[in-house]
């Protein structure tokens, strides 16, 4: 190389030790990923629906016929999780569909600008900028949708405190909670590999809402067909859902001996499903001219 | 520097690039002329590891540009002006791009201070003009110091002395060893920053010479000729490798001849020659007849000069 013997000119000094590393990738998507007020827009909204669509089931959760109300006045501990069950509309519905979001745009967002040419240019390795952008996703979801999930949990918590309930942060909820931020995050990450797939965040937003809202009921049309129920159980808003479901409630079908069982059968399909589609955005990135 | 060899791509049925054949070679301005159309850009996505070719290859420091573990320090590219995300601040957009080779910031704000871009810095893309657009580009090509430039049209959208800027920063880059490689549409630019071309039309090679020695190629010799014997000279000179063109009643334009052999034959015959002016090509017109068999898109007339997406 000619140039590094030449140290005049608009150029620096001592030319920078400059290379690729995987270290250096991530730091690179954390700026892209932190520098667009889009990102911070979705993070707020997210709590901030979250949370506001978990007060809306307020008088839903004050007539719940669930609660056992004694002559004495005394408020039975009926679901010890109950907070958690409070909280799961709000961030399954406000918290997939904007971490869907985040996921696709953080790679349609490069096609619509033309900035995944500099990206390239910059880093030619396309295996690399898929691990990366995944890696600072994947944790930036994470703690978007922990958030979310914290807020609208303390929100179903004080709700219940002024009906007169003490219980709600017993039995299954640290499990529900988890596999909140489990489910919203490998949303993100589907929505993410799409995005790679489709280049375009219409396509890859509705592509993953697709999946996860309308697929489910589709599967759920003929009834009691086993094979549909199997397909159901697989589809990561079939199977996924026991994350974050209370045991008592994970009832299939009577008579249906279900694959999918528990807490790491549910993780198996959605954090499968994600890999799946990872691959899938990876191996059409590759192939396909830039 | 830059080997492109045997490189061939195809869109369908269209043949964007067709076996090209050139060196980018180090210390000196490639100029890439081409009409609209012709497959330039797609040649240098094709060097960059954006397209993938349908045969042959591009090397870049002797391996494939997509292989480089120091990306930014072999090549700079401004491929596209408009390879920005809107939505974040050209300064963002430069460390966002630094951080993946490990460039930190201190060479970020000398590459925003080498291109005027210090007051627009933290402005969001958006709000950038193309000539803007286009100076950060060249910001993002020179951040890792490169051995070799790839630039596209840089001078698109610039004004006349952002124009000169480009010009006089190729040349300083080539002069300090590096490969330039610039695409243009205008051979009229190129004259005035090349040291060698490299001009194709509908993907296939034209010319890939020095750009004196294609001017001497393509600029046939011609004389014209004032005369009231214009009609009879032009009859009598007229012949193999020799045109006559009437440029009035009384004016004549002979191609392939030197002023001197028209002044010898002029003695010979008795003719009265009032005007006998040496007549040379402009690289302009060089460039318009080796690619006039080539030009993708003719514009009709009253149309107004393309531009390039």
């Amino acid at each position: 190389m000619v140039a590094a013997t030449m140290p005049t000119g608009p150029v620096a000094p001592e030319r920078p030790a400059a290379g690729v590393s995987f270290p250096r990738l991530l730091k690179a998507e954390w700026i892209k990923l932190r520098s667009l007020r889009s990102t911070w827009w979705v993070v707020l909204l997210c709590v901030f629906l979250g949370v506001g669509f978990t007060m809306l089931t307020r008088p839903v959760a004050a007539f719940d016929p669930d609660v056992l109300e004694f002559p004495d006045g005394e408020i039975v501990d009926v679901w010890p999780d109950w907070a958690a069950r409070i909280a799961v509309p709000g961030v399954v519905l406000i918290g997939l569909l904007l971490m869907v979001v985040l996921g696709a745009r953080s790679v349609t967002g490069e096609y619509s600008s033309g900035s995944i040419r500099s990206t390239l240019a910059a880093a030619p390795r396309r295996g690399a900028v898929v691990a990366a952008k995944t890696v600072v996703v994947g944790a930036f979801a994470t703690v978007a949708s922990s958030v979310t999930v914290a807020g609208t949990l303390l929100v179903a918590h004080a709700m219940l405190r002024s009906a007169g309930y003490t219980g709600g942060f017993g039995g299954e909820s640290f499990r529900m909670v988890a596999g909140l931020v489990i489910f919203v995050v490998t949303a993100a990450l589907m929505a993410l590999g799409l995005g790679f797939a489709l280049r375009s965040t219409a396509a890859a937003v509705s592509a993953s809402l697709g999946i996860y809202l309308v697929l489910p009921v589709l599967l759920s049309i003929p009834g009691d067909n086993h094979l549909m129920l199997h397909l159901q159980e697989l589809s990561p808003g079939g199977g996924g859902v026991l994350l974050y479901t209370p045991t008592d409630e994970a009832v299939f079908w009577p008579g249906f001996d279900p694959y999918i069982t528990g807490f790491w059968g549910a993780f198996a399909v959605v954090a499968g499903w994600a890999a799946v589609l990872i691959g899938v955005g990876l191996f059409v990135f590759k192939r396909r001219d830039a | 520097m830059i080997q492109v060899d045997g490189l061939v791509k195809r869109f369908g049925k269209k043949v964007a690039v067709d076996h090209l054949t050139f060196n980018v070679g180090p210390g000196r301005v490639t100029g890439f002329l081409g009409p609209n159309g012709s497959g330039k850009s797609t040649t240098m996505r094709l060097i960059m590891g954006l397209d993938r070719p349908t045969a042959g290859r591009a090397l870049v420091g002797g391996r494939p540009f997509a292989a480089s573990k120091t990306p930014m320090r072999d090549v700079g590219a401004l491929l596209d002006a408009k390879a920005a995300h809107p939505g974040r601040s050209g300064r963002q957009h430069l460390l966002q791009l630094a951080a993946t080779n490990g460039i930190g910031r201190r060479r970020v704000d000398e590459v925003i201070g080498l291109t005027g871009l210090e007051s627009v810095g933290s402005k969001r893309v958006k709000t950038y003009s193309l000539g803007m657009s286009q100076r950060l580009g060249v910001a993002a090509a020179l951040l890792g110091d490169p051995a070799a430039l790839i630039l596209d049209e840089p001078v698109n959208g610039l004004d006349p002395e952002g124009v000169a800027w480009v010009r006089g920063l190729m040349k300083r880059l080539a002069a300090e060893g590096r490969a330039v490689f610039v695409s243009s549409h205008l051979m009229s630019e190129m004259a005035l920053t090349a040291d060698w071309l490299v001009i194709i039309g509908r993907g296939r090679m034209i010319a890939n010479a020095s750009v004196a020695e294609i001017v001497r190629a393509t600029s046939a010799e011609a004389t014209r000729v004032r005369s009231r014997d214009a009609a009879q000279i032009a009859a009598a000179l007229a012949g193999p490798g020799v045109e006559t063109i009437f440029e009035g009643p009384d004016t004549v334009l002979v191609r392939g001849l030197a002023a001197s052999a028209v002044g010898e034959a002029a003695a010979r015959n008795g003719w009265v020659v009032t005007e006998l002016t040496p007549v040379t090509a402009s690289l302009e017109e060089a460039f318009i007849k080796l690619t006039d068999s080539a030009v993708e898109f003719r514009s009709a007339p009253l149309n107004g000069e393309g531009g390039t997406r």
